[in-house]
């Protein structure tokens, strides 16, 4: 395919973007027609470009186009495009869900009033994905970086006028941008670092191969500026993809539009730290992996405890994001590369499913609420729903399969991923044994977990009886622009869409085929690494099956069957606040404002005091006041002093003696000279003693 | 030369004396009276036209009592512009309306004289003579509002001081005297070189110079004898102030630096680098322009009424032309001269338009300038432009007159700290010239009426305004004209 | 045509305020519109001539070599001349000038009060501006440099807010302050300099010659110090920075607009025009402090905005943080690293024209904002005169209610805050890797100018908080009843605005026109410094 093809998978959908931002209003509802055949034409190139990919395979690619951004002179930045698998394989990602969700909302949206804005704000969207995805270099990838934040923002606090909207989107850019300062150093230190090497460059192809060429040379130093560049790019991903501790804003972020969630809070944007991270696997040292791997495992299952206690069912899957998202980045800290990507694409289908029909649900509820005229009832809440399976089928279907799937049931996409994902923390223990058993504890954990409350969501949903008769009776299947997305996704989050192989128990098949194990120019064996997932794989499969079915079990015992009380339970783990801890999120929130904000905007206030207050009206002025004053005391000392008080007293002095003489003048022009002889007198001593 | 050919070169000042003579016969006739100031101005004229005659010739007359040189005619002819200027606005001022005009005019012509005779004399009591001259009849002056209480104190301590202060410097003159045993400027300067007991001990020349000073210095308003000039300043007249405050301290200046260059300087001429016997007089000097300039700057913030800020901000000029006097240098001269030219101009356009505020007005007070900007934007705006070259910004000459003064110090390479002085000076001059500005364009107008200056008036203010703006451009005319004045 | 060209460039300005002085004779009274046509005209010719002189440029070319290069007595007894002309490191900014002038003179077109005054002064002002930038006598530059005091007193002192008397005075005196002490500098090059001359381009190299010391000092450093405490005031560089918020909010919109859009500038400007190649020793030994200074400012600067709850004040402190990034980049120069050197340098000239044109952009819309609702608190003082509005958010909810407006505001505090695609992200990640560089100086010492850098890179952080702050609270929420009427920007206003966003754009996406014309002189001035033997204080 000609390269310059690829420059549609930015342009259409900034022109999107523009169209609807200038004339899209004037059209009115219509103009989403617009945006979907741009996208859709960039979803047909993008499976083109994947079927070409799959047919041809090489591992050889080209990065091409290129295009010189800046030109000091010695300091250059050029930008080009990626073009290999795993950039095929995310176009069709991005460009798959990204026409999904734009499908999904002209039903979902209907009637807003800020309609074509909304399908404006996702072509941005996909464009700055897209850019993304094709860069070829970090400073290009920090750019789109960026621009996904912005897009994310103003998707966020799409419907601004609801304050917790607009404090999300601005927790959510704050939040990335503390990850992105130390993305923007990494890539500091990597250009200078290649710089002293003899050849600057920022495109991973040109890092790795000269990492490739001269890490036999490297000095210890050396490495350990190697892996102090590739953590603090990894904080990028750390803010993007909403690892600990910067997992604050993505639930938070749950405040958008349900759609825009499924797209970019679950899909494709937040996966892109994981995307990224992929990219600079070859030149991560395993001291890095190490950090990597930590971050990743403390997400997962730190995040998996929250989403246990959530009611809202969107903060529920936004918590299941985060552990998931821990999966894939601990996928890449162990080494796993081809686990990580895997569990990225099978992610994207079935949480933008799950999301897509928890939207369903949520669509529904909100109708019915409004049709019987209740604004108070949080549509979200799982506790104001049930039994919905009858009413929603195909949202049922399509949830149960996406939550399978997740879960790690086989047959089911997750399975494969996350069974890949295990194998290599265990292998991960075996190879290095001590601490790093946690890695696989937080694996196996997560997972239990995970089929826990994935099923609690469902059997609270769609199980049991309704909890309020009368919004259950309005509730209605979503119309077909909302269920075919959802089947479609449920259909790829088959494991069979992935593999074309009915073995539920075998991952071989055209990804694998597609995405290599990784290389790793900096120090990790990658055949090790290989190796060591090859034998835990069996291990693996066994326990991931076990816990994927104790937390199914657990759930239904739970939920389904209600054979246990679970308030009562609830109450029991309150007794040591865990119950509290995990359905206040272990008040990471609560712990931020009292330690960074509060200071924060404490010592903001007391600098702008000390600059205003204090130092300009204060020290500045004082200046200005000052010489008022020297003027002023000048000039009193002048006269009341020197003329009245000394030159007076000298005048007194001289008056006892001459009592009989009556001053009858003023006496101030008298002072005057003596003013005059007493500064004479005092120069002349003055001088003389010089 | 002697006595008889000396005349010839003696004829400006002989115009003067003519003048004074004619005003008092003149006045002899109420009909004739009314012809007074056009006699002035003529004469006046005619006494600038030999003095820009004389330049270029270098001559002592009267045996070596009086010398005419570039140097003093240079003076001269700035006495004379300014009281050219000064006549004229005389005659458009309020304030002198009721006074008997033969005799201010007299008085006048008796300080030019004076003046004159201040900077051509080479001899102590030619010197002191002039002094007097000038003193004498500035001391009417200033109480010319006969009825006005404060112009009659006024005149009373100039009065006083004057004499105390002449006092003093005539001591200074006869312990010169006592050691060197001559009047005569180069004769004294000749003995001290070679008297060997001044050699071993140099206090005897620290007294006299120091006694010196203090006559000097009180015509130039110098630290610590400034006391004078803000009362004096305020109570005289003001056409009378705005001459105080040009014509006898550049006398002042003149006599000043000659009597330091040829007393003082090894040499015993212009452009001697060296301080005689070594006696650091130029540190002293130094040190009293630091004094002058802050002291005027400091005080003027504080006060209210025009005049005296005006007052203030001329002692505080008299420090900056000081400082470049403390560098023993020809371009200080000159840039000190090149000054003169450019603070006559400005000083007197601002004093003018003082003038016109109290003819129309009657507020000398600067609450009284309110919104003046919007009652006459003209005058107003030229204001502006004199008051910014006070400050001494660009585009306005006074700027480039400071560059003149400062590029003397910072040539001479010494002195830096007293530059830093001068320039933290410049700032805070801005600070009440602004002041005026301020009331005058920022604030609001109490009512809508406009005002307009008297013809005369107007004439003068743009007069002065002109070089004031010109010279700030290009400027190289005058100091080609400087340049070429032999020392 | 080549050869007046600059000199038309200033004195276009001039001659428009002598057009007004003669309208104002005849007919100004009854037609005060004619004022404002009469300066249209002028800055529209200005504006064409400075894109002519654009279009004519040749980046390559020195001031010794190109054409527009004009040398000519001035005062030959001083060895002053008229000596202007351009090169990369002005040329952005006579553009910047001229396009900010124009637009400047739109955006005043509601002016009352006196509109004769007001454009005569701003064509004065303007003048004086294009003058600082064109200057290469040192002398003729004081000159133009002081000259736009005077205007800007006015500008400021009769038609700013409420506090207008004491900003006016107080930025007179502050700026007054700074450059008496570069005339002292001034004259102290010219006369340590052998031959005497002002001549800048002279001076670089008469300049190294000059070896005296003062109270122990050598002199070079005392007037290294004296320039930039001249230059620094302007800038404004930390602890000088206090005039700024008093002034850009006490002035009016346009001249906020050009106080922070060129007059900021003309501080850096001034030290990469006179300090860096005139005394590149000394920069050597001044640019960790430098660094310290840009670093500080980025922070403080951007702190003090977080707090600031006077929309104009938030937009003014972050105009002290973007200065801080020019600073910080100007420190690499000396990086032993090449392309650090030129990053840092590069994107400290860039830095200077897109803050100029994005701080024009915040300026103006929040001019907009201020001239509709007659006030522009994110949330009202807490001692606020109005008892009921006290600590209560100012507006809120506008976004809806002014869809084009906020579009506009939040793609200029997006650009404010380095958005990628807007030009300010280049310029400030340029100043990043420029100071990023230096961890050694390319005289072999170790710097820690790198560690100032990580520790600035949290302005990245701050200066998006205090946008996005105020954006929620003045577009998000719910609509304040009280702003229901409300109408959204007005044709007039969009001609100002939108081609300052289009230029930030089209700088951000595709910067070469920019890079193109500074790259060349930069190197130069890089091979200059970094050419000088260093030797000890």
């Amino acid at each position: 395919m000609p390269i310059s093809i690829f420059t549609l998978f930015l342009i259409l959908p900034l022109a999107s973007f523009i169209f609807q931002l200038s004339i899209g209003k004037r059209i009115g509802r219509n103009s989403h027609w617009v945006s979907l055949s741009f996208i859709f034409v960039t979803l047909c190139i993008a499976l083109g470009n994947l079927f070409s990919e799959i047919s041809h395979h090489s591992d050889e690619h080209a990065s091409n186009l290129v295009f010189n951004w800046i030109d000091l002179g010695t300091f250059k930045i050029e930008h080009g495009f990626q073009l290999d698998s795993l950039s095929a394989i995310m176009l069709v990602v991005v460009s798959l869900v990204s026409f999904l969700v734009h499908l999904y909302s002209t039903e979902y949206m209907k009637g807003d009033p800020r309609y074509t804005r909304y399908f404006g704000f996702l072509g941005l969207f996909t464009f700055s994905m897209n850019g993304i995805v094709l860069a070829d270099n970090l400073i290009m990838m920090y750019v789109f970086w960026e621009l996904v934040g912005l897009s994310s923002y103003l998707l966020i606090g799409f419907w601004f006028e609801k304050d917790s909207a607009a404090n999300a989107s601005k927790k959510a850019f704050l939040t990335n941008r503390v990850g992105d300062i130390g993305m923007f150093l990494g890539i500091m230190t990597i250009y200078f670092f290649t710089a002293s090497l003899g050849s600057a460059t920022l495109s991973f192809d040109g890092i790795t191969a000269l990492f490739q060429s001269s890490f036999s040379s490297f000095t210890p130093a050396d490495i350990t500026i190697v892996t102090i560049a590739g953590v603090l790019i990894f904080c990028g991903a750390i803010g993007k993809s909403a690892q600990f501790p910067l997992n604050i804003w993505l639930p938070d972020a749950m405040e958008g539009p349900t759609p825009v969630s499924a797209l970019i809070h679950a899909a494709t944007m937040v996966a892109a730290g994981v995307y990224m991270t992929v990219r600079i696997f070859p030149f991560l040292t395993p001291q890095a992996l190490e950090v990597v791997a930590v971050v990743g495992a403390v997400t997962a299952f730190g995040a998996a405890i929250i989403a246990i206690t959530q009611k809202d069912i969107k903060k529920v899957l936004a918590y299941s994001t985060v552990s998931q998202l821990g999966y894939m980045v601990m996928a890449l800290g162990v080494g796993a590369y081809q686990a990580g990507f895997f569990h990225l694409t099978t992610h994207a289908m079935f949480k933008a499913c799950l999301f897509l029909c928890s939207g369903s649900v949520i669509h529904a509820m909100h109708h019915a609420l409004h049709h019987l005229n209740d604004h108070k009832t949080d549509p979200q809440d799982m506790s104001n729903m049930g039994g919905m399976r009858n009413k929603m089928p195909i949202t049922y279907a399509s949830m149960l399969i996406a939550t399978l799937a997740i879960a790690g049931v086989p047959l089911f996409s997750g399975f494969l991923s996350k069974d890949m994902i295990l194998a290599g923390t265990l292998a991960y223990y075996h190879a290095h044994h001590g601490w790093t058993i946690i890695l696989p504890i937080a694996g196996f954990g997560a997972a239990v977990i995970t089929a826990f409350y994935m099923f609690r969501l469902i059997y609270l949903t769609f199980h049991g009886e309704p909890a309020r008769k009368d919004v259950y009776d309005q509730i209605h299947e979503s119309p077909l622009p909302m269920a075919f997305p959802l089947m479609l996704l449920a259909g790829l989050s088959l494991a069979f869409s992935f593999t074309f192989n009915l073995n539920p128990m075998d991952s071989h098949g055209w990804f694998t085929h597609l995405i290599s194990e990784g290389i790793n120019v900096v120090g990790l064996n990658m055949s090790q690494v290989i190796d060591g997932i090859h034998h835990a794989h069996h291990d693996a499969m066994i326990i991931s099956l076990t816990v994927a079915g104790i937390g199914i079990g657990l759930a239904a015992i739970f939920y389904l069957y209600k054979l246990v009380n679970v308030e009562k339970l609830a109450g029991v783990l309150n007794f040591f606040g865990l119950y509290n801890l995990s359905y206040n999120k272990f008040y990471i929130d609560e712990i931020y404002d009292a330690i960074l904000y509060r200071p924060f905007m404490w010592f903001c206030n007391l600098f702008s005091w000390i600059d205003w207050d204090l130092y300009d009206q204060k020290f500045i002025d004082f200046w200005g006041w000052f010489t008022l004053k020297i003027s002023d005391g000048a000039g009193y000392s002048d006269y009341n002093w020197l003329d009245q008080k000394l030159v007076d007293g000298f005048g007194k002095i001289t008056n006892k003696f001459g009592q009989g003489l009556k001053v009858t003048q003023s006496g101030i022009i008298q002072n005057y000279l003596l003013g005059g002889v007493i500064g004479f007198v005092t120069i002349f001593i003055i001088f003389k003693a010089f | 030369m002697t006595n008889l050919p000396s005349i010839s070169y003696f004829i400006p000042e002989l115009i003067v004396i003519g003048l004074i003579l004619t005003t008092i016969c003149l006045d002899f006739s109420s009909k004739l009276r009314k012809h007074i100031l056009p006699v002035n101005i003529l004469g006046v004229l005619f006494v600038g036209l030999f003095v820009w005659d004389s330049f270029g010739i270098n001559q002592n007359i009267f045996s070596h009592l009086y010398i005419i040189d570039s140097f003093s005619t240079f003076f001269k002819l700035i006495f004379v512009s300014t009281t050219l200027l000064i006549l004229i606005a005389s005659s458009a001022s309020k304030e002198l309306d009721d006074i008997g005009h033969p005799e201010y005019y007299t008085l006048m012509m008796t300080v030019l004289l004076g003046l004159m005779i201040m900077v051509s004399s080479t001899n102590l009591i030619m010197i002191y003579i002039g002094i007097e001259t000038a003193s004498l009849a500035s001391y009417v002056l200033a109480g010319m509002k006969k009825g006005n209480k404060a112009s009659n104190e006024a005149s009373l301590k100039y009065v006083i001081f004057g004499s105390f202060a002449s006092g003093i410097m005539l001591y200074g003159m006869s312990w010169l005297y006592g050691l060197a045993g001559s009047t005569d400027l180069y004769q004294i300067h000749e003995s001290i070189l070679n008297s060997s007991a001044l050699l071993e001990d140099n206090f005897m020349i620290y007294v006299a110079i120091l006694m010196l000073l203090a006559g000097v210095g009180y015509k130039i308003s110098m630290v610590p004898f400034h006391y004078w000039t803000p009362d004096v300043y305020e109570g005289a007249p003001t056409p009378i102030t705005a001459f105080f405050s040009i014509a006898p301290k550049a006398a002042g200046l003149g006599l000043f630096l000659r009597i330091m260059y040829s007393l003082f300087s090894e040499s015993g001429g212009f452009a001697d680098p060296n301080p005689i016997l070594h006696v650091d007089w130029p540190f002293l000097i130094a040190v009293l322009a630091a004094g002058t300039m802050t002291i005027g700057n400091v005080l003027a913030i504080q006060q209210n009424n025009v005049k005296r800020i005006l007052a203030y901000s001329s002692i505080a000029h008299a420090g900056y032309m000081l400082m470049s006097a403390s560098i023993l240098s020809v371009s200080a001269i000159k840039a000190i001269m090149f000054y003169l030219v450019i603070y006559l101009f400005m000083n007197l356009g601002a004093f003018f338009y003082a003038i016109f505020i109290s003819n129309k007005c009657g507020v000398e007070d600067i609450e009284g300038y309110k919104g003046l900007g919007y009652k006459s934007p003209l005058m107003a705006s030229l204001m502006v432009l004199l008051l910014v070259s006070l400050t001494g910004l660009p585009p306005t000459a006074g700027f480039i007159g400071k560059v003149y003064l400062f590029s003397a110090l910072i040539e001479a390479k010494t002195f830096y700290w007293l530059a830093v002085v001068g320039i933290l000076n410049s700032v805070v001059s801005l600070f009440y010239y602004f002041k005026i500005v301020k009331v005058m364009w920022l604030d609001e107008p109490k009512d809508d009426s406009k005002i307009t200056p008297k013809p005369a008036l107007s004439i003068l203010i743009i007069v002065c305004s002109i070089p004031t703006l010109v010279l700030g451009l290009k400027w190289d005319f005058l100091f080609e004209f400087i340049d070429k004045i032999k020392f | 045509m080549n050869e007046s060209i600059l000199t038309l460039l200033i004195f276009i300005p001039v001659i428009g305020a002598l057009a007004m002085l003669v309208f104002a004779q005849f007919g100004g009274k009854e037609n005060p519109d004619g004022f404002k046509w009469i300066a249209v005209i002028a800055t529209g010719i200005q504006l064409l001539l400075g894109i002519w002189l654009y279009l004519n440029y040749n980046p390559t070319d020195t001031v010794l070599t190109s054409a527009f290069t004009v040398q000519k007595e001035w005062i030959p007894q001083f060895n002053i001349q008229y000596y202007i002309g351009v090169d990369g490191l002005s040329m952005p900014m006579v553009l910047l000038t001229a396009f900010l002038s124009f637009i400047c003179v739109i955006s005043s077109w509601k002016i009352t009060k006196s509109p004769f005054g007001f454009f005569a002064l701003f064509l004065l002002l303007d003048a004086g501006m294009m003058g600082v930038f064109v200057s290469l006598d040192f002398f003729l530059f004081y000159v133009f440099w002081e000259v736009m005091l005077l205007p800007m007193y006015f500008l400021i002192g009769i038609w700013g807010g409420p506090q207008r008397q004491y900003a006016a005075i107080k930025f007179f005196l502050y700026t007054l302050f700074g450059s008496v002490f570069m005339l002292l500098a001034m004259l102290t090059l010219y006369f340590y300099s052998d031959p005497h001359t002002f001549n800048l381009i002279a001076l670089i190299d008469t300049a190294k010659t000059i070896d005296a010391t003062l109270w122990g000092f050598q002199i070079k450093y005392l007037i290294w110090l004296c320039l930039f405490i001249g230059f620094a005031i302007k800038v404004p560089v930390f602890p000088f920075h206090t005039w700024l918020p008093l002034a850009h909010v006490e002035a009016p919109t346009a001249i906020s607009v050009i106080l922070a859009g060129v007059l900021l500038k003309m501080g850096t400007y001034g030290l990469l025009r006179i300090s860096y190649p005139l005394l590149p020793g000394e920069v050597y030994h001044f640019a960790t402090i430098l660094a310290v200074l840009g670093v500080i400012n980025i922070i403080w600067g951007a702190a003090n905005a977080i707090a600031q709850i006077d929309l104009k004040k938030m937009v003014a402190y972050s105009s002290v943080s973007h200065m801080g990034y020019v600073i910080l980049g100007m420190a690499a120069v000396v990086s032993n690293s090449k392309a650090g050197a030129e990053a840092g340098m590069n994107g400290a000239a860039m830095q200077m024209f897109n803050h100029g044109t994005i701080t024009a952009m915040l300026f103006l819309l929040v001019g907009v904002i201020y001239d509709k609702a007659h006030h522009r608190y994110i949330f009202f003082p807490k001692d606020y005169k109005d008892k009921a509005l006290a600590g209560k958010q100012g507006f809120g909810g506008l976004g809806a209610q002014m869809p084009i407006y906020s579009a506009l505001m939040a793609m200029a505090f997006f650009a404010g805050l380095g958005l990628p695609a807007m030009s300010g992200f280049i310029s400030e990640a340029l100043c990043f890797i420029g100071g990023f560089s230096v961890d050694t100086t390319f005289a072999g010492e170790s710097s820690i100018i790198r560690i100032l850098t990580i520790i600035g890179t949290l302005g990245i952080l701050l200066n998006a908080i205090y946008f996005l702050r105020a954006f929620q609270h003045v577009f998000f929420g719910k609509l304040n009843e009280k702003y229901k009427e409300l109408t959204d920007i007005s044709l007039r206003e969009l001609v100002c605005v939108v081609p300052i966003a289009l230029i930030i754009l089209i700088l951000g996406i595709y910067p070469a026109p920019l890079i193109e014309m500074i790259a060349p002189t930069f190197s130069n001035l890089i091979d200059l410094i970094q050419s000088t033997p260093i030797m000890g204080i």
